[in-house]
């Protein structure tokens, strides 16, 4: 193929050249480093997605007692109040995405990695939806946010659990993950135009 | 370097495509897998000019007015954006409250900037300087999370409705205006067409 796209800005460009002749940005495909940086930041979001489930994001605090809950112990009492969307909404965003997201990461990484051919068009729009998706995982993270600052009663207060710091980071380390991956890398050896 | 300005890949299925001038508010799309590859967006600058400047105002309003008010038997409970990241950070998550300084204050006030100087220097024909700040709107762009943060509201709301009268205060609707304005900018307009349109001046 004769010519490559800008990832940022989607100019198309002469595979030959360095940089983009519009934005200036680097648009040499290095399979190599893509992978790497992809792989790197994907395990160490695996090792972040325990902890975040292990301890709870969320503490409540009473006259007697100081309890928490994890993000699983939080769907589980909210379905038991008969909030089922928002249950099924906190389910998919914070627990059902990040797998999902490791699972195709891995799969477009080893895609990459072994020059797999099929159904490249597929996995070009399964790495565009991990990247919309990506950030919505925060959601919880956000919801501890606002909670902490919104029920600070002598009654009652809220406090974040150590779970929200390893949760946001792995969303963090997601995100990076899919923006090293270059999806250009996806059928570039299949000899496509 | 004339010749590729005039062509378009397809960033799904990598096709090849030569650009056809369309009709104002038309789109293009791929042959093969019909994604949107180009619009027509003549006079854009004008619109985000107009719509920036109201959301600068809105942002501004969304940062000093209460986000939510809360009763909850007699108690009353209220915050603003920047209080609810104080206060992160004040119980010791500095990391996380550094994070959501960045996405929920820093960036989104980048887009509105980026964007209202975007369009003020392609007005007045520098278009230099226009390419620089198109830079900074595209990698500020993919790091507001206002938009994440609005729908944490609502979530957040649900889970203590129950317990609790709820007020959606002033700073909630600026809030979601500016949500609103950056929805606009970086998925209706979307910078790869800002980035077509500077080209094409």
């Amino acid at each position: 193929m004769r010519y490559i796209r800008c990832r940022f800005c989607g100019a198309v460009n002469y595979r030959r050249d360095k940089e983009c002749r519009r934005c200036g940005f680097d648009i040499t495909l290095d399979k190599n480093a893509s992978l790497q940086k992809a792989t790197a930041f994907l395990i160490a979001a695996v090792i972040f997605y325990i902890p975040a489930n292990i301890y709870p994001i969320l503490k409540s605090s009473t006259f007697s007692k100081v309890s928490g809950s994890t993000i699983i112990e939080g769907i589980f009492e909210l379905m038991a109040h008969g909030d089922y969307p928002v249950a099924i909404i906190i389910l998919i965003a914070s627990v059902l995405v990040p797998v999902a997201k490791f699972i195709i990461l891995a799969y477009l990484i080893l895609s990459i990695k072994y020059g797999n051919c099929d159904s490249v068009e597929k996995k070009v729009r399964l790495y565009h939806l991990i990247e919309i998706t990506g950030p919505w995982s925060l959601i919880d993270v956000f919801v501890v946010i606002i909670l902490t600052a919104l029920i600070q009663f002598k009654s009652i207060t809220i406090i974040p659990g150590f779970g929200v710091s390893a949760f946001a980071l792995m969303v963090f380390l997601t995100i990076l993950s899919s923006y090293s991956l270059d999806e250009r890398l996806l059928g570039d050896e299949c000899g496509k135009q | 370097m004339e010749s590729l300005k005039n062509l378009i890949i397809c960033p799904v299925c990598q096709t090849l495509h030569k650009r056809r001038p369309i009709k104002r508010d038309e789109e293009a799309r791929c042959i093969k897998c019909d994604t949107l590859l180009y619009k027509n967006i003549d006079g854009i600058e004008y619109k985000i000019f107009a719509f920036a400047i109201s959301a600068f105002i809105f942002f501004f309003l969304a940062n000093i007015f209460n986000l939510i008010s809360i009763n909850l038997s007699g108690f009353t409970g209220s915050f603003t954006l920047i209080e609810a990241i104080l206060d992160l950070f004040n119980q010791g998550y500095v990391l996380v409250s550094l994070f959501a300084l960045l996405v929920l204050e820093v960036y989104p006030f980048f887009v509105l900037l980026f964007s209202f100087l975007f369009a003020l220097f392609m007005i007045v024909g520098f278009k230099r300087s226009a390419k620089k700040v198109l830079t900074g709107l595209e990698l500020v762009s993919r790091w507001s999370m206002l938009d994440i943060f609005f729908i944490a509201i609502l979530v957040a709301m649900v889970k203590i409705f129950e317990y609790a009268s709820i007020e959606f205060d002033i700073a909630f609707w600026a809030l979601f205006l500016v949500v609103v304005y950056e929805f606009y900018i970086t998925k209706i307009v979307k910078i790869e067409s800002l980035w077509d349109y500077w080209e094409s001046r």
